[in-house]
């Protein structure tokens, strides 16, 4: 999956709510999407605007078959890093914050 | 929205078990990751295998912003208008500006919690003249750990009111940067100035 497929489909799953966090027993306050202070609308924006410039991916650690996704973005002069894989239908985020 | 209910499974990695596991959807009380506060009763998928909180749904979001708003909003306290001109003052005196009137309370607040400078003093401040005066002016003070500061600052000193623990913080910072002129406490403060300028 390249990059304009991987940045269709983080959209589709953000206009559609289906989002889930990755945590480590505890809420991440970093990842500005898990608790709010980014809404999916405004994610779905920033990750419209990214180009594939900043874009990487490799496989997950726990299962090769899994691709981890990272963007590396600038929007309103904050750069933004946003780290997730696809999981079904879902899009998993294991980071996203400035 | 794709919407979870208590009970739900679903595979998520495990970072305990280095694994992709099953896990529950289930209500817990999950604490923040910097350690500051926890959120009550949401809903988290959990580790079958290790019962760790692994994933959360983004329909549980609001709830966390809710509790995190909740127990990280701005403390507010009104307090005589001459206790916020003693803080511009003894701001300006650091060569810190106006600007620099949050971190300095901040500084102080926390120093004294931590017993990194001595609290022995403090309730004598709300006796002396200064501590007198309608309270016509607002100082608000924002941050992550300053609720749980001032909670630990009333234990050690008895002091009950979070206005008065303010009161008497402002008069403990006129007394060390403009009356008695601390040279080693304003050394310190005028690093944190450059520091932060």
């Amino acid at each position: 999956m390249g990059f304009n497929e991987a940045k269709r489909k983080l959209i589709e799953c953000l206009n559609t709510g289906y989002v889930l966090h990755e945590e480590r027993n505890d809420v991440d306050v970093k990842n500005l999407l898990a608790i709010g202070v980014v809404s999916l609308e405004e994610a779905a924006y920033i990750i419209g605007r990214s180009r594939g410039d900043g874009y990487s991916v490799s496989p997950h650690h726990f299962d090769t078959e899994i691709d981890v996704h990272v963007l590396v973005t600038k929007f309103s002069v904050q750069a933004w890093y946003v780290k997730w894989y696809f999981l079904g239908p879902d899009s998993v985020f294991i980071s996203f914050h400035q | 929205m794709k919407i979870l209910k208590v009970g739900d499974t679903q595979r998520a990695a495990c970072d305990h078990c280095k694994a992709f596991v099953l896990v529950t959807f289930k209500l817990r009380t999950v604490p923040f990751s910097d350690g500051v506060g926890t959120v009550k009763n949401v809903l988290v998928g959990v580790c079958e295998h290790c019962d760790s909180v692994v994933v959360l749904p983004h329909q549980s979001t609001p709830v966390v912003k809710k509790q995190m708003d909740a127990q990280r909003k701005a403390l507010e306290s009104r307090v005589p208008a001459h206790m916020v001109d003693i803080l511009n003052l003894a701001s300006v005196e650091l060569s810190g500006g106006t600007e620099f009137v949050p971190a300095l309370i901040k500084f102080y607040i926390h120093s004294l919690s931590n017993n990194e400078i001595s609290s022995r003093e403090i309730p004598q401040y709300l006796d002396s003249e200064l501590a007198k005066g309608r309270s016509q002016k607002r100082i608000s003070i924002k941050g992550r750990l300053v609720a749980e500061e001032i909670d630990r600052l009333k234990d050690i000193t008895s002091i009950r009111s979070t206005t008065d623990i303010i009161k008497a913080v402002v008069l403990k910072i006129n007394d060390d940067v403009l009356v008695k002129k601390n040279i080693g406490m304003i050394k310190q403060l005028k690093n944190i100035v450059a520091a932060t300028a």
